[in-house]
């Protein structure tokens, strides 16, 4: 069984005022029976003793009617929780004041300011019929703000479990960006050196974690297949999961099998080491659980990309023909085996010849291969970021990554 | 049965200048196979009410516990949400309906859906797959401080395929087939039809796929150009995004007020946007704001001729909603679109073909995206042909289109006859609110295109 009762607020702005403000209180509990080889799993929304029952009824004359599906539990309580906390994470006056601190810095840099300030509070208790009983707390908050200057823009996240660790003045880096070159030119297509920001890069890793899922791997969802003890990446890349990290928006005590959670080497020195399994995926792969339960599909918690030892400056100064691109959206792909994508360049992205940045640049699109991509990196900065927002829907800690010879391509 | 009691009592408790309740609950089943396995079987129940509150501010509260005391609750919360900022909010005045709209639509026992899906996966055992499979039920009471009060039953229905073929390389297809309605549409979808045909088309482009030319006229069918539509007019034609209100999410538009009344697109192009098409997958008869549906025609034979519109941003454009408001469960309503297509002209696809010396014709795609303004897109054909001196010949290894929104409808010169539609999950809000609409039309010819 596992009980989850959340409550969260929004602050959503456009136009450098706060245009609504939210609030949701939701209390759901998730079963799972398993008896004779069969599988069902169902959800009820605050259901009362009766409920449960019925709902209970129901499942047991489902179960008749099904066919065999596998299913392994995960064993593992040795708890460790060090996440911090904060219990005033959603407080409306603070969150709103938080807000106006950030259209206030945003508008130094541009003339019209969105975004949302979202926190949230959850109790969950996963407890099943193997004596487990894993009681936990997590709370969180995300800024997401971006700033308009005529046609260009700039965008900024800011991500902690503490909501006064939520940086009002996020926008400024990136409103920085912006303001620097004053000149925009359309972008040629071609093949360059791309410095990616956290914000950008982190995109490709969220995708990267999913792909490391077992199910993911099984479905035909994955370029990963048969790739357990292979080059996936450059030897300079190290990439693991985390659902112990500090600070980490999704760090949790146990997984949905009540398993504790743990830190896991995904990629060492460019070689994936694992993909992230549940008790009925390891069992699958003849392996141990990873403790990245979902019942049916494991799932990334925190994925971390280990920091490299440049500065942004040492970077751009390595790049003899490229781009320094902030933000990317609309990742699809062509084939999940292969590995085939392309994503759209947004926000500010900048042009750089001999280790000088030159110019603002629009209009590209990254079109390229993911697997190909994490080969080619050749730098990481020495600070990374936690990223969480809209289009990057796990948290990635990403530093600055600088890849070698992508293909831009342009409308 | 929702208890329209709380309801009321919800209304009657508010203070506010506009103040409006939805109560929704749901009851659905899934069924998940991958590879001829069964991974997931289950059931879900969801039950709760939102409340949204415009009183200087907009105040917006929901909860999963359906008792008096915490719609008290919710009315005061959302009521000082609404109140501790300042906001610029307005709602244009409509007719304030009362109505039903209860739409039938059964399922049979778990078994009956498993052996369906195991009847499709008996078809392709030769290849990796994944299927998914859901329906619901949806009982909905919107009810607001203007007098409106609807009741809504919505079933809903869907399937959602991917084949990998492997044959020295890998070549991978989806789709997806889903309705308003009951399981009588598991018999019209023909999924075991189309599944054989991916199966064989995939193996065909791998073993015999040529490279498509560089430069030449293209048809584009019904299964891309919904998209397009839906990408590049649709989107864009959003009154909350033209307003700059989903600026930091889904992006802005190349759209502004100024561009109605001026000519976008050739003036073959027709777009429209109707939510009262019976068993749609978009389908419903009044928005989430009470308003009656209405086909909304976005550009009519090329000249922009309306945005869609919720009552907020009609109030700030100075029109009227034409009832795009729709919210997912315990989201806020904002602007969406229903069933989006490219409206039918005089071709078949055979005279579409016909004249065209050197080209593509793209059935199918898988890659595709699009800029935050919706002007630079893209599309990748999975299923593509060559056409050859007025013929369709062999197989185009993904053709890919990479174009901007303006030069895309421009440069279209004829459009078929024959209406399709396609069953879609649009992405937009924050949190994220996805929501069922069909993307469809008919088949499109563009001259002179740059083929990549």
């Amino acid at each position: 069984m596992i009980e989850s009762e959340t409550e969260s607020r929004q602050v959503k702005f456009y136009r450098n005022e706060i245009d609504v403000i939210k609030e949701w209180k939701d209390r759901t509990i998730k079963l799972v029976l398993y008896r004779k080889g069969k599988m069902l799993s169902f959800s009820i929304e605050n259901p009362d003793d009766e409920k449960l029952v019925q709902a209970v009824k129901k499942a047991e004359r489902m179960m008749k009617h099904l066919a065999p599906s596998p299913f392994t539990i995960g064993k593992g309580t040795d708890y460790v929780d060090h996440k911090l906390f904060d219990g005033s994470a959603t407080d409306e006056e603070c969150m709103v004041e938080k807000v106006e601190t950030a259209i206030h810095t945003a508008l130094e840099y541009g003339e019209e300011v969105a975004g949302i300030l979202y926190a949230s509070i959850t109790k969950d208790t996963v407890c099943n019929s193997n004596g487990v009983c894993c009681g936990d707390k997590n709370s969180m908050a995300h800024l997401s703000i971006r700033t308009f200057r005529g046609n260009n823009s700039a965008h900024a996240v800011s991500c902690s479990r503490m909501l006064n660790h939520i940086d009002g003045h996020a926008a400024r880096d990136a409103g920085e960006y912006m303001n620097a070159p004053r000149e925009v030119k359309k972008a040629e297509p071609g093949t360059y050196d791309v410095i990616f920001s956290p914000l950008a890069f982190a995109d490709f890793i969220s995708y990267f974690a999913g792909f490391v899922s077992a199910f993911a791997v099984d479905a035909g969802y994955s370029f990963l297949a048969e790739k357990v003890g292979k080059q996936v990446a450059d030897e300079n890349v190290t990439i693991y999961d985390s659902g112990i990290e500090k600070d980490g928006l999704f760090s949790r005590k146990c997984d949905e099998e009540g398993v504790a959670t743990q830190k896991t080497v995904l990629v060492e020195d460019g070689v994936l080491r694992t993909y992230l399994h549940n008790g009925t995926t390891a069992a699958t792969h003849g392996t141990s659980t990873t403790a990245n339960a979902g019942i049916v599909a494991p799932h990334p918690w925190n994925t971390v990309v280990a920091k490299g030892d440049s500065t942004l400056e040492e970077m751009i100064e390595q790049v003899r023909d490229g781009l320094l691109i902030t933000n990317v959206w609309y990742t699809r792909f062509q084939n999940y085996q292969k590995g085939d994508f392309s994503t759209v360049a947004r926000d500010v992205a900048l042009r750089i010849k001999n280790g000088k940045i030159l110019h603002a640049v629009k209009g590209m699109r990254i079109s390229d291969n993911l697997e190909r991509m994490m080969k080619n990196i050749t730098m990481l900065s020495k600070d990374f970021e936690q990223i969480y927002w809209w289009e990057v829907e796990n948290p990635v800690f990403c530093p600055y990554t600088l890849v070698k010879d992508v293909r831009i391509t342009t409308a | 049965m929702i208890d329209e009691d709380l309801a009321v009592y919800a209304l009657q408790l508010s203070t506010a200048r506009y103040m409006e309740i939805r109560i929704e609950k749901t009851g659905g089943e899934e069924v998940v196979f991958v590879n001829g396995m069964l991974k997931e079987s289950g059931f879900y129940e969801t039950s709760g009410f939102s409340l949204r509150v415009i009183d200087g501010g907009s105040g917006f509260y929901f909860s999963n516990i359906l008792t008096r005391e915490e719609i008290r609750r919710g009315v005061e919360r959302a009521e000082r949400m609404a109140r501790l900022h300042r906001g610029i909010t307005g709602m244009s005045e409509e007719k304030a309906h009362q109505a039903r709209d209860e739409i039938t639509g059964n399922f049979p026992e778990i078994d009956e859906k498993i052996a369906f899906i195991k009847n499709l996966d008996s078809q392709v055992t030769a290849h990796q797959r994944v299927f998914s499979y859901a329906d619901e039920m949806t009982e909905k009471l919107y009810m607001n401080t203007d007098g409106a009060a609807i009741h809504t039953s919505m079933p809903k229905i869907y399937l959602h395929y991917l084949l990998t073929v492997s044959d020295g390389k890998v070549e991978q297809m989806h789709r997806e087939f889903g309705n308003t309605g009951g399981w009588e549409f598991t018999e019209k979808w023909r999924a075991d039809e189309y599944l054989r045909h991916d199966a064989s088309f995939l193996h065909d482009l791998i073993r015999k796929g040529e490279k498509p030319p560089s430069r030449g006229d293209i048809v584009l069918a019904p299964f891309i150009t919904g998209l397009i539509a839906h990408e590049s007019c649709g989107h864009p034609f959003e009154a909350d995004r033209i307003l700059g209100r989903e600026a930091a999410q889904a992006g802005k538009s190349y759209a502004t007020e100024s561009l109605i009344g001026e000519q976008l697109a050739a003036e073959c192009v027709t777009v429209v946007d109707n939510p009262a098409l019976p068993n749609t997958y978009g389908y419903y008869r009044y928005d989430d704001e009470g308003v009656k549906a209405r086909e909304r025609v976005l550009i009519k034979n090329g000249i922009v001729n309306e945005f869609l519109h919720n009552r907020e941003t009609a109030y700030e454009m100075h029109c009227n909603s034409n009832a795009s408001a729709r919210a997912t469960y315990g989201k806020e309503p904002i602007v969406r679109m229903a069933n989006t297509y490219f409206a039918p002209g005089d071709h078949s696809l055979e005279e579409l073909i016909e004249d065209v010396k050197e080209g593509v014709y793209m059935v199918t795609f898988m890659e595709w995206n699009i800029d935050d303004r919706r002007v630079n897109q893209k599309y990748v054909g999975e299923e593509a042909y060559l056409i050859k001196n007025g013929e369709i010949g062999g197989i185009a290894i993904h053709p890919a289109i990479e174009i901007s929104t303006f030069d895309f409808y421009r440069k279209v010169d004829a459009a078929g006859r024959e209406l399709s539609f396609y069953p879609a999950t649009c992405g937009k809000g924050d949190p994220m609110q996805g929501i069922e609409v069909s993307t469809g039309g008919v088949d499109l010819r563009l001259r002179d295109m740059v083929i990549r």
